[in-house]
């Protein structure tokens, strides 16, 4: 059958063999060109993302995170409520994420525990803690 | 005791799964060979013990090991050098902003129990954490934390990018179902580096978003993993089932994921239903053609009744999250507050930002066009549907994402710019599963007639249907 295009029992005609054949080189091209633009995104996004900056630079935040968790489990019991200052306040997000899910955060302003951040032993950052 | 038994069985089964995949497949056969494929091994090791020295347990690590990674290997390499090699920047992760103030929290809430869980995601305080989002993430990082016994955002991050990177090699391995088993071995070998091209180039338009935690391209990947089996691929019941699994995997990982996958959910009703019944009056068909409706009918009847069925059985999951979300109350964030910009501003904003990220379209519109116009013989041959189906998929997608946008009330400008590039993933992969599988059908050889693959019969290896009683994939129609 090389050679011959055979559909529905009848032989296709010689221009749609030719423009089948140019179409399919066309296809090709066009779909190897843009997976190999995309590949070389992904080999640059992977040196970028092996390299020893982000490397040192992921040591840091987890190493700091876990510091400023420890800190509120040292100082907190589990399970307590803490304000963390409001909605508008920018601290409250990171502290959110720190104490989550040993104590329990809000809003309200009659909550056992505030908790702010400060300056601290975590690569420069600490949990300052007041029971009220 | 029985406990003990039960766990010692479980084990052996484990060490022998892959192994006996490898050999037999998937069949009835599977279930039995695995203790026997896990007793052989542990034959094997006793060997060595006997010969060689040491002790049965680490013999027997050793030789299940090494009988594991042969068979991983023997089923998986392509797909395996395809999504493994953007994996290695993992032994260093980066954990991005929204993984961290999103999803670990999410993670970190599902860890901490029933009470917990509830109290976080009804609380104000959660609130820029998006307590709506659906928790297929944060459940699987909270399986990793009970498996170690601490909280190791580490591992749930690696969780989450090993979860992407199967998404993808599954939508690679689909993509290659294109390229028919009769094909030779140059036209296959062509296939696999063109599936190993399409793994990495995933990750490339992912960036570090596939790795860092970030889980659009979970969503992403797995439904159009659910548009290639359910929309691309013939009809048959498996296919039909790894679409629905990949339709509850999306639902149940992001909000935009839930809503694409009802729109693919539907689309794959519409396409199967009317098929199947088709089939089943004539007495021809195979598999669920004949079991779903079956099933239907005794719950209904109407073909309106199969359709809903069909359509929402997948999204049961997704959606019993969605009325736990509603009935406690929780909102999403992005329609929360006043929106302080007009729609039309918010609509070109929109429009171009997305414009400028969605750089395959030209290229995918042209092959579109060229394939469509001269190689729509070859793609009916090969049993792929009409890629009109795939394009409205992802239409559906732009659509999805561009109203959440018009419609949303944050800042349109901040927005886009923290979030454009990781809502476009899908529409951008979605061109690409498109480019690939018409490149994997332009490779394919003119005018060889392939054997119909269209029913479960074909799946099974047995003897195709009369030609008469084949149904027609038509480009147009299939």
């Amino acid at each position: 059958m090389r050679g011959r295009d055979v559909r529905d029992g009848h032989r296709a005609r010689p221009r749609r063999r030719v423009a089948s054949v140019l179409g399919a080189a066309a296809v090709v091209v066009i779909a190897a060109v843009s997976v190999g633009v995309e590949f070389a995104n992904t080999v640059r996004t992977t040196s970028l993302l092996s390299g020893p900056v982000l490397d040192n630079q992921y040591h840091i935040n987890a190493t700091q995170f876990a510091c400023l968790q420890g800190e509120i489990r040292r100082d907190v019991p589990k399970g307590a409520s803490f304000y963390t200052g409001g909605p508008r306040n920018a601290d409250d997000a990171a502290l959110v994420e720190y104490a989550t899910p040993w104590a329990t955060p809000t809003w309200n302003r009659r909550a056992p525990w505030e908790l702010a951040l400060s300056k601290g032993p975590c690569w420069g950052v600490g949990v300052v803690a007041h029971r009220r | 005791m029985i406990v003990h038994g039960v766990a010692g069985l479980v084990e052996l089964c484990l060490v022998g799964l892959l192994p006996a995949l490898a050999v037999a497949g998937i069949s009835s056969a599977t279930l039995f060979l695995v203790p026997l494929a896990s007793s052989a091994m542990a034959g094997i090791a006793a060997t060595i013990e006997f010969g060689v020295g040491g002790s049965i347990g680490g013999c027997f690590v050793v030789v299940a090991v090494l009988a594991n990674i042969a068979a991983a290997l023997g089923l998986a390499v392509p797909f395996l050098a395809g999504v493994g090699w953007p994996l290695l920047v993992l032994q260093a992760p980066v954990i991005g902003f929204d993984a961290q103030a999103i999803w670990l929290v999410h993670t970190a809430l599902v860890w901490g129990g029933h009470h917990t869980l509830v109290a976080g995601l009804t609380s104000n305080v959660y609130g820029f954490t998006n307590t709506d989002y659906p928790p297929l993430v944060p459940g699987t990082g909270a399986l990793a934390y009970a498996v170690v016994g601490h909280v190791d955002q580490r591992l749930a991050v690696v969780a989450t990018a090993v979860l992407s990177a199967c998404a993808v090699a599954v939508l690679a391995a689909g993509i290659t179902r294109v390229v028919p088993p009769r094909a030779g071995v140059v036209r296959r070998a062509g296939a696999v580096v063109v599936v190993i091209g399409f793994c990495g180039a995933v990750f490339g338009i992912s960036g570090q978003f596939a790795v860092n935690g970030y889980t659009d391209t979970l969503w992403s990947a797995a439904a159009l993993v659910a548009v290639v089996y359910g929309l691309v691929l013939p009809r048959t019941s498996r296919n039909l089932l790894v679409a629905w699994l990949c339709i509850v995997v999306a639902s149940l990982t992001k909000n935009e994921g839930f809503v694409v996958s009802g729109a693919i959910s539907v689309l794959v009703a519409v396409r199967c239903v009317p098929w199947a019944a088709r089939r089943g009056r004539h007495g021809s068909g195979e598999g669920w053609a004949r079991r779903l409706p079956g099933a239907a009918r005794a719950l209904g009847g109407a073909g309106w009744v199969r359709l809903v069925l069909t359509a929402g059985v997948p999204m049961v999951p997704g959606a019993l999250w969605a009325s736990f979300v509603k009935l406690n109350g929780i909102g999403s964030q992005l329609f929360i507050s006043g929106r302080t910009e007009s729609i039309p501003l918010r609509l070109s904003a929109t429009a171009a930002s997305m414009g400028r990220q969605l750089d395959l379209a030209p290229a995918a519109l042209v092959v579109l066009l060229v394939g469509a116009l001269t190689l729509r013989h070859r793609r009916r041959r090969v049993g792929a549907a009409n890629p009109a189906w795939l394009w409205t998929v992802a239409l559906a997608g732009l659509v999805v994402i561009g109203a959440t946008y018009v419609f949303g009330t944050i800042e349109i400008h901040w927005w886009l710019s923290t979030s454009v590039t990781r809502t476009t993933i899908f529409d951008q992969m979605a061109f690409l599963v498109d480019m690939t599988i018409w490149a994997l059908v332009a490779m394919t050889a003119p005018g060889r007639r392939e054997p119909e693959p269209d029913d479960d019969a074909a799946q099974r290896h047995e003897p195709v249907p009369a030609a008469r009683d084949a149904p027609r994939v038509e480009a147009g129609v299939g």
